[in-house]
């Protein structure tokens, strides 16, 4: 039996999958937050999993941003070259608001008094231009030892490229206070560019006391009550890790939770031949939206989470504040907006009678007939049509406009804004949105798959099984992955393959050695090498997947080619001719886990009106009035059943929308697809 | 109106969703660091009558530059004659251009179904356009035809085929043509990009759709600018500064202006202002009007996507041929040194009813930097680059340290460690500047100080760091910030030869150190009013000396740190009583 649970800031969710059957459960509790862990045996015990039946548990959490998030990690000290205590403080300058004068640049994790400078510096080959002075520096540990602190953050300039200076700080550090969690930058980047690796470095630290405590303390119940199988963390550059690992490195959790999501969605694009997918997931407060290419997730190699960078790869998730909870209000000029600011989960939409006043997505959706107040999580939350529209009345006066049309209104502007996240995340990448199909997950991503993707003139939307749960499930999917990256500058043309195999086979030295202690042989190990490479003179690079970790200069032609193409598709042209650089070699070590299969579910019957639940009236701004839209169960439908739009299809954790000219059929995993009608198709 | 009103926010949205592909496009694809670093570029979108309709946030100091550009190539080239594919360029710093010669402006018409529709258009910072120095700025020029190649609205591409000639001469004209002609096919692709969006946009929603939607934001955008100038009272207000000097003599250059507020006006008069100098920190008309462009946005509403229509209301009056409306042939390639001061005067005048969305005074110059050389391992070598410094305070918050000037803005400084691997150089420090300055109940902001020891057998240095002589201000009690400079050390020596401002190609040989140097920010309200904690915790953190903390702001700390409240209340009685008399 393998099991996931997804730990959101509202709902914790669990996912079982019955090996021998491909079947699944799952199910929500909500999230603990003063323990986590207390959330997860409570989805454990909901949906009747026994701990001692568990192969593989797999685990994302949200732990690590929200402690960014409210600042509650640990005291951390951070230590670096004299001369550059300020360098994490100061960070990179920029305004990144550009028009805003009174930008605030981000609170730091650690203050001016806890940066501390130690004597050593090494030039930008790594060789020594003043040795590293041991005195000094067990000074600092001192000093840093009576300060109080939990974790230190170690960043040397150059590190990168020798790490002998952060070593032998560690060193120090196990002689004078061998009770702090120590963090070297060079274990988590080997790649240049200070600021950014002082920066993870000190997410790392900061994060690293709690997810200690927590991953203990949940192993250690899951143990209690039997657990024998693997224990498995997402990442946020995909794939897993084991707990051990996830304990020595927390910086890469900091996007454990949506990872899972577009891990699921490359999973389910093999299986339903769709290798190219836009995923949007839509929750709350929220839209997350990432871009799968090929079957692979696409991934930067640097992120930046509330202003602060971390450079480690990272799937790469553009995120909005749009989602069910986002306000709708009045601008200054008098216009409708919506968003970012959401109702949450408390008080919630006015639908809700929880004392919401603001009209949400989830309201407007209400009103125009997108939902059915009889049918809102399967019925288990009551929902009030009438304090909706009392609310609404008050909006649609101040507009001048009709309920009706104010709440179109709303569903208009945050699909349009929707339809901006995607295009953020395709075409400004360099990726054509009719080269893709849209998933989308989550409570409210069904509702706006179609006409998202009209917008964009995206051929299909798929709305997985279990959409609700659907991140959970993504994790049950993973491979257990290690990257690695060396900056190691050289020109492609005059590449010497000597020294950069010998960077590969450091980097597949680690990889081989941590797959091993993981519990992988050789036949379940794969190398992934790739270089990120530019031409001359630019600062941007682009990844390319080279041909092995041995390379000959019969390679160089190939490599090129690959480099020009992949410049050419992203940023629309190539400079044929002109040096290429590479800049850096990474290596992704996966240790391949059996792939688990889902359950098909059966054909259908052919006649849908078995499924059909009745029908309702439907407010479409573009008509400027109702239309009747037939409504089913997606419990009832089978492979193959075809439903043309208007209709609507409703299941406990998600309501899906198909508009006229729309074609739904539903898949051989229950997955829906919508065939999107245009004036041209 | 045929458009409803979601479709007009559609459109809307699309045009400046283009105008940010345009900006991706160029950044991502640029040779030149300044742009793909620095992004120091515009990218926007105008109508067939050359109106800004939608920008990218580019840097703050181009705000709404690119009508001026547009306009220039229309009022040359018949815009009836015009073909796809057709590209046009300008850098006239007197016209189209504005700012100075290594400013490019590519423009290219829009068409759909044989009509055209819009145009698009960028301006970027090429590193080389040629002239008497490397990187083609410099702080001693005394004509534009030493600042490197002109292009004087010029046509360089016909439907699509490069006009004969034209890139043999730029790629002859400049020091590092591959550079230079891998900026101009960035800027292109990023023309390209700009218009596939109007085209989608026009094959989606028509013609007809596009141009009502574009007379609808423009009208917009000058409603919300008199809505939001209603808001301010009406009346008029003065400021004058003292400009150090044009870089070539010593002389301060004396700049003043009169704003006047009304609820449909807000006019800048600069009457008065010294004439054009002799050195190149000369701003032409077309700059000092985007430089009013600049500061207007932000005190009206920092938030509003720029269009023509927003900008209706100003009025500028400049008498020719003075420092802010310097004419041909007046060297202007350190623009932004005088640019820079048309914001801070207005900035300054209107504080005192702007307080809620300015802080005071900050280190206001780009501080631009140049090293050049040759270094064996490497050939020769070119770094351009800005600094950050500090900025000023506001009531009811401290002044941010080592951030970028207003003019500029999502502008990075070069990592320490890329610094050290393209260039002869090492950095022997990095840190705040924290030198006493911008006291107050808010305090200012820190400056940085960056040390470049060079490697090689020698480099040349170019810098200019503007408010050298005339620190930043503070207001209602604050004190000024402090200067910005650049010091120099000679090989061992640990005072420096040289402090100064500007200066032009400096020879520096081996471990020789460059000290760059930015202002701390201006204060705001008397500093003995400053919260007695807040001033321990700057004691904490080593900004400020326990000596200061008593001198500047009256507060006495503990031996273990904490505030001694008996002896501040006696100290703050003391630096009062000294203030009445």
């Amino acid at each position: 039996m393998r099991v996931s649970v997804d730990v959101g800031g509202t709902f914790t969710d669990v996912i079982v999958l019955d090996e021998s059957s491909g079947q699944i459960q799952l199910d929500k509790v909500a999230t603990t937050p003063a323990n986590p862990a207390q959330g997860v045996l409570d989805g454990f015990q909901k949906v009747g999993a026994q701990t001692e039946a568990f192969t593989y548990f797999v685990h994302g959490t949200t732990l690590g941003i929200n402690a960014m998030l409210t600042r509650t990690g640990a005291k951390v000290a951070f230590v670096t070259t004299k001369g550059f205590r300020d360098i994490y403080i100061l960070g990179r300058t920029d305004r990144e608001p550009m028009y805003d004068f009174k930008y605030k640049k981000p609170t730091t994790l650690v203050p001016r008094y806890l940066c501390f400078e130690v004597e050593e510096r090494l030039n930008y080959k790594g060789h020594v231009l003043s040795p590293f002075n041991r005195e000094q520096a067990a000074e600092v540990a001192r000093a840093i030892q009576a300060e109080g602190v939990e974790s230190v953050a170690v960043c040397f300039l150059h590190s990168y490229v020798n790490p002998d200076h952060e070593l032998a700080m560690a060193e120090v550090f196990a002689e004078v206070a061998p009770e702090l969690s120590v963090t070297l930058s060079h274990q988590l980047s080997r790649v240049y560019r200070e600021y950014e690796r002082s920066s993870t470095t000190v997410i790392d630290a900061y994060i690293k006391p709690i997810t200690r405590t927590y991953l203990t303390r949940l192993n250690d119940e899951l143990v209690a009550g039997g657990f024998g199988g693997n224990f498995l963390m997402t990442r946020s550059g995909g794939g897993a890790m084991t707990l051990e690992t996830a304990k020595e490195e927390p910086a890469h959790l900091v996007l454990s939770g949506p990872a899972g999501g577009v891990i699921g969605g490359a999973y389910l694009g093999a299986l339903i031949n769709e290798p190219n997918l836009i995923t949007v997931d839509m929750g709350g407060t929220s839209l997350d939206v990432s871009l799968i290419a090929d079957g692979s997730p696409t991934i930067e190699n640097e992120q930046v989470f509330q202003l602060l960078p971390i450079s480690i790869p990272t799937i790469d998730i553009h995120t909005i504040g749009a989602g069910g909870g986002s306000i709708a209000w009045v601008d200054e000029g008098g216009h409708l907006q919506v968003g970012p600011k959401s109702a949450g989960a408390d008080p919630g939409p006015v639908c809700y009678s929880k004392g919401g006043q603001d009209i949400t997505f989830t309201d407007a959706a209400l009103l125009v007939g997108y939902l059915d107040a009889e049918n809102f999580l399967g019925g288990e939350i009551d929902i009030s049509t009438a304090l909706a529209e009392e609310a609404g009345q008050k909006l649609a006066e101040r507009l001048g406009m009709s309920v009706l049309e104010m709440a179109a209104g709303v569903i208009s502007i945050s699909e349009a804004k929707m339809a901006g996240a995607v295009r953020v995340i395709s075409v400004e990448r360099g990726y054509h949105p009719k080269d893709f199909a849209l998933c989308t997950f989550g409570g409210g991503g069904a509702f706006v798959a179609a006409n998202i993707s009209r917008e964009l003139g995206i051929p299909r939307a798929i709305i997985p099984p279990g959409p609700g749960n659907f991140s959970a499930l993504g994790m049950l999917m993973v491979d257990v992955v290690h990257d690695y990256a060396r900056t190691h500058i050289t020109d492609l043309a005059e590449l010497d393959p000597v020294p950069v195999n010998a960077v590969f086979g450091e980097l597949a030295d680690g990889g081989r050695s941590a797959l091993q202690s993981d519990g992988f042989d050789t036949g379940s190990q794969q190398f992934l090498p790739s270089a990120e490479m530019r031409y001359r003179g630019q600062e941007h690079t682009v990844n390319i997947p080279l041909p092995g970790m041995s390379l000959s200069t019969d390679d160089i032609p190939e490599i090129t080619r690959r480099f020009h193409e992949a410049h050419e598709q992203q940023y629309g042209h190539s400079m044929l001719g002109d040096p290429i650089e590479i800049v850096t070699l990474r290596l992704r070590a996966v240790g391949v886990l059996p792939r688990p299969d889902l359950a098909k579910v059966a054909a259908g019957t052919g006649n849908i009106d078995a499924a059909r639940k009745g029908s309702r009236q439907v407010y479409l701004r573009e008509l400027g009035q109702h239309q009747e839209y037939q409504v089913y169960d997606r419990m009832k439908l089978g492979a193959g059943d075809r439903i043309e739009g208007p209709a609507i299809i409703e299941e406990p954790s998600s309501t899906t929308m198909v508009h006229r000219g729309d074609v739904l059929t539903v898949g051989e995993y229950g997955e829906l697809s919508i065939d999107i009608f245009t004036e041209e198709s | 109106m045929t458009v409803d009103r979601f479709t007009l926010e559609i459109i809307a949205e699309s045009l400046r969703a283009g105008a940010r592909e345009m900006f991706i496009t160029y950044g991502r694809t640029a040779q030149s660091p300044i742009i793909y670093e620095v992004l120091d570029m515009a990218c926007g979108l105008t109508s067939v009558d050359s109106e800004l309709i939608a920008e990218a946030e580019g840097v703050p100091g181009f705000i709404g530059c690119l009508s001026f550009a547009v306009r220039e190539i229309t009022d040359k080239f018949e815009p009836s004659s015009m073909q796809p594919g057709d590209i046009y360029a300008t850098n006239d710093p007197y016209k189209g251009g504005g700012t100075h010669l290594s400013d490019v402006c590519l423009v290219s018409p829009i068409f759909h179904e044989g009509q055209l529709v819009a145009f698009a258009a960028n301006k970027a910072h090429w590193t080389e356009v040629g002239g008497m120095a490397p990187g083609s700025w410099t702080t001693d020029s005394t004509e534009v035809y030493q600042e490197g190649i002109q292009l004087p609205a010029i046509q360089l591409f016909d439907a699509g085929e490069a006009i004969p000639g034209i890139l043999d001469i730029l790629e002859a004209n400049v020091r590092l043509p591959r550079m230079t002609l891998g900026d101009m096919y960035a800027g292109i692709a990023a023309l390209r990009a700009g218009e596939r969006c109007v085209r989608q946009i026009c094959a989606k929603y028509g013609h007809a759709a596009l141009r009502e939607t574009i007379a609808t934001l423009l009208e917009r955008g000058e409603q919300v600018a008199r809505a939001a100038l209603a808001q301010l009272p009406a009346g008029t207000y003065h400021s004058e500064m003292w400009i150090d000097d044009d870089g070539l003599s010593d002389e301060p250059l004396f700049v003043c202006v009169k704003v006047l507020v009304s609820a449909d006006r807000f006019l800048a008069d600069f009457t008065g202002c010294a004439p054009q100098a002799v050195g190149p920190i000369n701003s032409t008309h077309v700059g000092t009007l985007v430089s009013v462009r600049e500061i207007f946005k932000e005190v009206l509403d920092p938030d509003f996507p720029n269009n023509d229509g927003f900008f209706r209301p100003i009025e500028v009056i400049c008498p020719p041929g003075t420092l802010f409306s310097a004419e041909r042939p007046a060297p202007t390639s350190t623009y932004w040194e005088t640019g820079a001061y048309v914001h801070d005067l207005i900035w300054q005048a209107l504080f005192p009813v702007a307080r809620g969305r300015l802080p005071v005074g900050h280190h206001l110059s780009i501080c631009g930097t140049i090293v050049s050389g040759e270094d064996e391992e490497r050939g020769p070598f070119v770094l351009v680059e800005p600094q950050a410094g500090g900025w000023g305070a506001a009531p009811g918050r401290d002044g941010q340290s080592g951030l970028v000037p207003a003019g500029d803005g999502e502008t990075y400084i070069m990592p320490v460690e890329v610094c050290e691997t393209r260039y002869p150089i090492v950095v022997d420090q990095f840190a705040f500047n924290t030198e006493p300055g911008g006291a107050g109940r808010w305090r200012g902001g820190y400056g940085l100080i960056r040390d470049y020891r060079v490697t090689a057998e020698s480099a040349d240095l170019t810098a200019t760091f503007g408010r050298f002589k005339f620190p930043p201000w503070g207001a209602d009690g604050g004190a000024d910030g402090s200067a910005n400079a650049i010091e120099i050390f000679r090989a061992g020596q640990a005072e420096p030869e040289l402090r100064t401002g500007k200066v032009a190609r400096l020879r520096l040989a081996t471990d020789d150190i460059a000290r760059l140097i930015t202002a701390v920010g201006g204060g705001y309200g008397p500093a003995p009013e400053r919260e007695p904690q807040a001033v321990a915790l700057d004691v904490h953190n080593e900004t400020l000396s326990p000596a200061d903390a008593r001198e500047i702001y009256g507060v006495a700390l503990s031996a273990d740190g904490t505030v001694d409240a008996e002896q501040t209340n006696v100290l703050r009685q003391q630096l009062q009583g000294g203030d009445r008399s």
